[in-house]
């Protein structure tokens, strides 16, 4: 409990200082923004916007894209209901009650539904996470070499939640990412793979990888005037849906009040999909959603425009949002391409991710909570107040919106090292995560390879230094040992699910 | 999946676009195994012992040795699938597309230093506007001044991020 006080309080400071509630407002907004743009989900928009943190105080940074991520995964339900074109891969379950309900004249009531769960999740998921992190940050201090070593293979052995209906190329991601990792100056004290290219003495930037990886092939698909959202082709004249009030619209406490069971479910399951490295959001609203139409009396009316429809999705998706900083903070392992960007901003401000940070960047990490619940809160004025405003940037002309991305992008890789050999790794990397989309091998593989790699050599290094070279004696180390089983159950489980996946669809 | 319901049930094995891609993996592997000893930098040895428990080479051994396993036991199973050729979507305009944007990304990362982010950046949003079809002349030079201009002042002068200067002609 002393633990808790002594965290909790200089952090509540943080958050409450007028700077960062600032950020968290402006967060919110560019979020929410980008969130309604097909195409562009929480890891675009994180992307985009990483350059303008680098005025920022790390908490501040922090803030700032915790802010931008939640708004982004609530931003994408807007255009779900009005306009069936879900902004995010998360948002598509929303569509299902969402529109349907819109387009019978009660809009206001779904978008009302969409924000009160959306908060109630993300509020509630944030409150679990503060109290659960004093119990980590005690978890953290057991934490050596040989513990990290574990730590990164159990990361990379996720790289199975991510597989499409082809495994393989998976895998061929993820060695694509712990190749890029070895490039540049390594820790034993020479280069490898430069060719003797000085500017590659350094290595590949986190940041400039992920921002390639993630935002570049957006880029290039703008460019090229195809929106890859989800149901983007679903977007019509007809299934855009005016904000006027009609009977039924109201949606009131005695209305919400009926909902809280789903809530609850919703924001749980959120909550542990979440703190899973992998799934994501998009799994946990089709769990809660699936789960609430199995709890239901009525699941037959699912898909029409039922208020459980959308409370159940839209909780479990900014849930996810609290729950996903957990792996990423605790361990460093980014579950998401929106967790890899707020890893990356993290690294750049010289905060290190994994077990220690719990124990010793106590308040940073509560500071991170208490925000979510802040920017929550935030969201529900913007949610209700604001909706009107952001549903014209759904129809932005692809003419403003490229060159604005590409800039973005351009100085993001630029500025963050004022290194022009930056830009040239970006349009490398940037073609090649393009390239090896269209050959089925995505980008979260290469990046996942990309941030575990490291944390994998370098820990087995000083693991056998510590060990005088005696692989055994790090392997049965009790944390090591139970990491590295799980790890071979996890890879084989995943494995296994996905080549059913795979069998089943084809 | 929808071109492969299109297509009849084919039978026997067969060289696919899944086939390429995993003898690429076993070529590049090819390619890590034979670069390695001269990319690979030895770690120092003092007093005849090395200051490193792991040799330098051991993690892109490793990685290149999952390339070639994975390259050999895709190439065997790739015989089997009926994959959709992602490249067959692309239209030749749409080659002609992509390869012209990243000519004008690698033109951008070439002037961008010299010309100032503000000019090199209008260049080429002027540029790619009217090779994809826009041809509101005054909204082509509007949208390509106007946001680099308002994206500097933003950076630049409220969040002091460095960027490239406009040139002193």
């Amino acid at each position: 409990m002393e633990g808790f006080i002594d965290n909790a309080l200089p952090a509540l400071a943080l958050v409450a200082s007028p700077l960062n509630l600032l950020l968290i407002v402006a967060g919110v907004l560019a979020g929410v923004a980008f969130g309604i743009l097909p195409g562009f989900g929480g890891a675009q928009a994180l992307a985009l916007l990483f350059p303008f943190t680098f005025a920022m105080s790390p908490e501040g940074a922090i803030l700032f894209m915790v802010s931008v991520y939640s708004g982004a995964e609530y931003g994408g339900s807007i255009p779900a209901i009005l306009i069936r074109t879900p902004g995010t891969t998360a948002a598509v379950m929303t569509v299902l009650d969402g529109s349907p309900m819109a387009k019978a004249g009660r809009a206001r009531r779904a978008l009302m539904i969409s924000i009160i769960s959306g908060v109630c999740g993300g509020v509630i998921s944030s409150v679990i996470f503060i109290f659960a992190a004093t119990g980590l940050a005690w978890v953290g201090l057991q934490f050596g070499p040989p513990e990290l070593f574990a730590v990164g293979v159990f990361g990379l052995s996720i790289i199975g939640s991510f597989v499409g209906k082809d495994p393989t190329k998976t895998f061929i991601g993820a060695a694509i990412g712990l190749l890029l990792a070895t490039v540049g100056n390594s820790q034993f004290g020479g280069m490898r793979f430069v060719f003797d290219q000085p500017y590659l003495y350094d290595g590949i930037p986190l940041i400039v990888m992920i921002i390639s990886m993630l935002a570049a092939p957006e880029a290039f698909r703008l460019m090229l005037n195809r929106p890859a959202a989800p149901g983007a082709a679903q977007t019509d004249g007809e299934a855009t849906v005016r904000l006027a009030a009609r009977g039924g619209d109201h949606f009131g406490f005695g209305d919400f009040r009926k909902l809280v069971p789903t809530i609850l479910r919703g924001s749980l399951i959120g909550t542990a999909i979440g703190a899973l490295p992998g799934p994501g959001p998009t799994v946990a609203t089709v769990i809660a959603y699936n789960e609430e139409k199995r709890w239901s009396k009525h699941p037959e009316k699912f898909g029409t425009g039922i208020d459980e429809g959308i409370a159940a999705p839209e909780s479990s998706n900014n849930a996810v949002v609290a729950g996903a900083l957990v792996p990423a903070l605790a361990l460093g392992i980014p579950g998401s391409g929106a967790i890899a960007v707020l890893l990356g901003v993290l690294i750049s401000k010289g905060i290190v991710p994994g077990p220690t940070l719990f124990s010793e960047g106590g308040p940073l990490v509560f500071a991170v909570f208490i925000g979510l619940i802040a920017c929550n809160i935030v969201l529900l004025a913007v949610g209700t107040l604001g909706v009107r405003i952001f549903v014209p940037i759904a129809y932005l002309p692809v003419q403003v919106l490229g060159p604005f991305v590409l800039t973005l992008l351009v100085i993001g890789v630029y500025a963050f090292d004022n290194s022009i050999a930056h830009v040239a790794m970006f349009l490398v990397l940037g073609t090649l995560a393009y390239l090896l989309e269209r050959f089925g091998i995505m980008a979260l593989p290469i990046i996942l390879g990309f941030v575990m790699g490291p944390i994998i050599e370098q820990n087995l290094n000083r693991g056998l230094i510590i060990a005088g070279g005696d692989v055994w004696d790090i392997v049965t180390r009790p944390i090591t040992a139970g990491l590295l089983i799980v790890s071979i159950m996890t890879a084989v489980l995943s494995y296994r699910r996905s080549m059913s996946i795979a069998a089943a669809e084809r | 999946m929808r071109a492969q319901a299109d297509q009849p049930p084919q039978r026997g094995l067969r060289i696919n676009f899944n086939t390429v891609l995993a003898a690429a993996c076993v070529l590049f592997s090819i390619f890590l195994f034979a670069v390695i000893p001269s990319e690979v930098e030895r770690p120092l040895v003092l007093l005849g012992q090395s200051e490193s428990g792991l040799d330098p080479a051991f993690f892109p051994e490793l990685v290149a040795a999952c390339f070639m396993a994975i390259g050999l036991y895709y190439l065997w199973v790739s015989f089997r699938l009926n994959d959709e050729n992602r490249f067959h979507g692309l239209t030749r305009e749409n080659y002609v597309s992509t390869g012209f944007t990243t000519f004008m990304f690698v033109v951008y990362a070439a002037i961008l230093q010299p010309l100032g982010f503000v000019l090199s950046s209008a260049i080429v949003v002027a540029v790619l506007s009217a090779f994809y079809g826009s041809r509101n002349w005054l909204g082509i030079a509007g949208v390509a001044i106007g946001v680099p201009a308002i994206v500097y002042v933003v950076f630049r002068r409220a969040l002091s991020v460095a960027l490239p200067e406009l040139p002193d002609f």
